[in-house]
């Protein structure tokens, strides 16, 4: 029996994903300004005053080594016009703004608070200037930030006192694993694992180029046919060499800069706070696991135990969702793992929609359409809060010409932050 | 007295030795070693020497790895099933580099435990027995 309401949303918001040193809409933006951008709208779009209707907030952030900032929570409590109120940093990762609803809502279920605004941010691809070692006139002065540094800060969050001095990396387990044992398993060859792992993507540039907030607004088969390649799939194979083998560079998530935020209030009250249609919280699962992540590459511990929780809770099965997103990171076959693992596909049978095309956003079983986080781009903290910007957006029929045509009444959002937090939750059109 | 694990392990993995600890109540091992059983909940652990054993069942070839490890790439990473029950990922040899792909579908294999110097660290490298 589907569950009652635990929590409602009633406001969403999420800056432009790009770099705030070029992409247009976020140049010049400081970290405060990327939160306050989500948050405004989110506040608007909720038709809320920020002083008057929110009783406290949520922030987060995962990492500091590129923001140069610790407790976001009181630097920017006055820019949210939110001085005063209660409030927490918090972070898990790359699931932290997934997890910001299951906080939001213990907060209403408790009683303790009526309206709670969350927000997650980051700033990936540059760094300030001003360091212990030297110094800039001001916080606008930053410099792009090396990659390799960036990723090496970012797995910190991985098993710092055995992976990090074994010769483990995120890169080989997570996704090239799921890739192997889905074509073991379910007698794929390389080259069809190859293309449901080329579709995937060519799926998420397709998703991104209908997004205005999106990094990347090219479609593959326009990259492919700028270089000369009349079939995209030839593109990806003769340009596009293996990062982790079988998994291509191409396959990997691309970072950037942006905040997401959203507004949980009672599920009694939120009709009486907005005149736009209430999405509610059903139910959250987390679980939380270190090295080894699991014994079978198709099954991930975390993600099995976060589903069950989240599907318990809510009453309902993987197989009722109309729409899934699942964490799109580096790991473009645990997309296969996840939506499978979840129900939402009998298991062996996710490969074969993708390659049908079924996954796409006018498909029936639709998968991803921010464009994921290798073409909607990843700013670890905020990334959850983006895929449900668009939840919410597609539940409410305002998602325009990138609308899905599935009637999207129930939904999953899975994250997973490094290394392993996973978070399933599950929302219910009213 | 400290309850020092961490320096255990990697003191032993100088020499050599691959140690664990186990749970004395339901038997569980837990390597690399963690201070408390994941199974049962005891927090007392014994040390034990783990016999080096196992089976690689899955490998990717890491190309980009970073750090030290950029020197010995590319390498084969697998999940290897301990003789003793954990699950390790960890780099393997003696493993089809040249077509992995044909290489996996034979898998499991067998397998044992070397502790090898890679620049300044000592890893757990896991032999494909022939």
């Amino acid at each position: 029996m589907v569950g009652k309401p635990v929590a409602s949303i009633i406001g969403v918001g999420c800056t432009t994903f790009g770099n705030v040193l070029s992409t247009p809409e976020i140049k010049g933006m400081t970290l405060q300004e990327l939160y306050m951008t989500a948050c405004k709208e989110a506040i608007k779009d909720a038709g809320l005053n920020a002083v008057k209707d929110i009783d406290a907030f949520y922030i987060g952030n995962y990492l500091p080594q590129s923001s140069h900032q610790l407790s976001e929570n009181s630097q920017t409590c006055d820019w949210l016009g939110l001085q005063g109120k209660p409030s927490m940093n918090f972070a898990t990762a790359c699931s932290t703004s997934n997890v910001g609803l299951g906080l939001a809502a213990m907060s209403v279920m408790s009683g303790k608070h009526d309206c709670v605004l969350v927000t997650a941010g980051e700033i990936l691809d540059s760094q300030p200037k001003e360091t212990a070692e030297t110094v800039a006139s001001t916080p606008l002065e930053r410099e792009p930030l090396d990659i390799g540094k960036m990723f090496y800060w970012t797995m910190y969050g991985a098993d710092t006192i055995y992976d990090n001095y074994g010769a483990a990396t995120g890169f080989a387990y997570y996704g090239p694993w799921q890739m192997i044992e889905y074509g073991r398993r379910y007698k794929y060859s390389l080259e069809e694992m190859d293309r449901i792992e080329y579709m995937i993507r060519r799926n998420d540039r397709l998703h991104a180029s209908l997004n205005p907030k999106s990094l990347m607004k090219e479609t593959y088969e326009e990259e492919a046919r700028k270089a000369g390649y009349k079939d995209p799939f030839e593109y990806w194979k003769k340009t596009n060499p293996f990062g982790a083998w079988p998994v291509r560079a191409k396959s990997f998530l691309n970072t950037c800069d942006g905040a997401s935020a959203y507004i949980v209030c009672n599920p009694k009250l939120a009709a009486k706070m907005t005149d736009k249609k209430p999405i509610d919280i059903l139910g959250w699962g987390w679980s939380t696991t270190n090295t080894p992540f699991f014994e079978d590459p198709l099954e991930y511990t975390s993600h099995k135990l976060a589903y069950a929780e989240a599907y318990k809770m809510a009453g309902v099965q993987g197989k009722d969702l109309d729409y899934l997103t699942t964490h799109s990171c580096s790991a473009t076959m645990a997309e296969l793992e996840s939506a499978e693992t979840g129900g939402y596909f009998k298991h062996g049978e996710a490969g074969k929609a993708i390659l049908e095309g079924r996954t796409l956003y006018t498909g029936d079983k639709p998968m991803n359409v921010t464009g994921g986080r290798h073409a909607f781009g990843h700013a670890w903290s905020a990334s959850a809060g983006a895929e449900l910007y668009e939840i919410v957006k597609q539940m409410r029929g305002e998602a325009g010409k990138r609308q899905m045509a599935n009637d999207v009444k129930l939904a999953g959002l899975q994250n997973e932050g490094a290394l392993f937090h996973a978070a399933v939750t599950i929302l219910k059109r009213r | 007295m400290a309850e020092l694990i961490v320096k255990t392990f990697y003191d032993n993995l100088k020499n050599g030795k691959l140690m664990g600890l186990k749970c004395p109540k339901c038997g569980t091992h837990s390597f690399p070693p963690k201070g408390t059983c994941n199974k049962c909940g005891n927090p007392d652990l014994t040390w034990v020497q783990m016999s080096g054993e196992g089976k690689i069942n899955i490998y990717s070839v890491l190309n980009y790895p970073g750090g030290e490890f950029q020197a010995v790439a590319p390498y084969a990473f697998g999940l290897v099933k301990m003789k003793e029950g954990p699950v390790y990922y960890t780099m393997v040899k003696g493993v089809d580099l040249d077509d992995p792909w044909k290489g996996n579908m034979k898998l499991p294999v067998d397998a044992t435990a070397k502790v090898e110097k890679i620049g300044t660290k000592n890893v757990v490298v896991f032999y494909a027995k022939k």
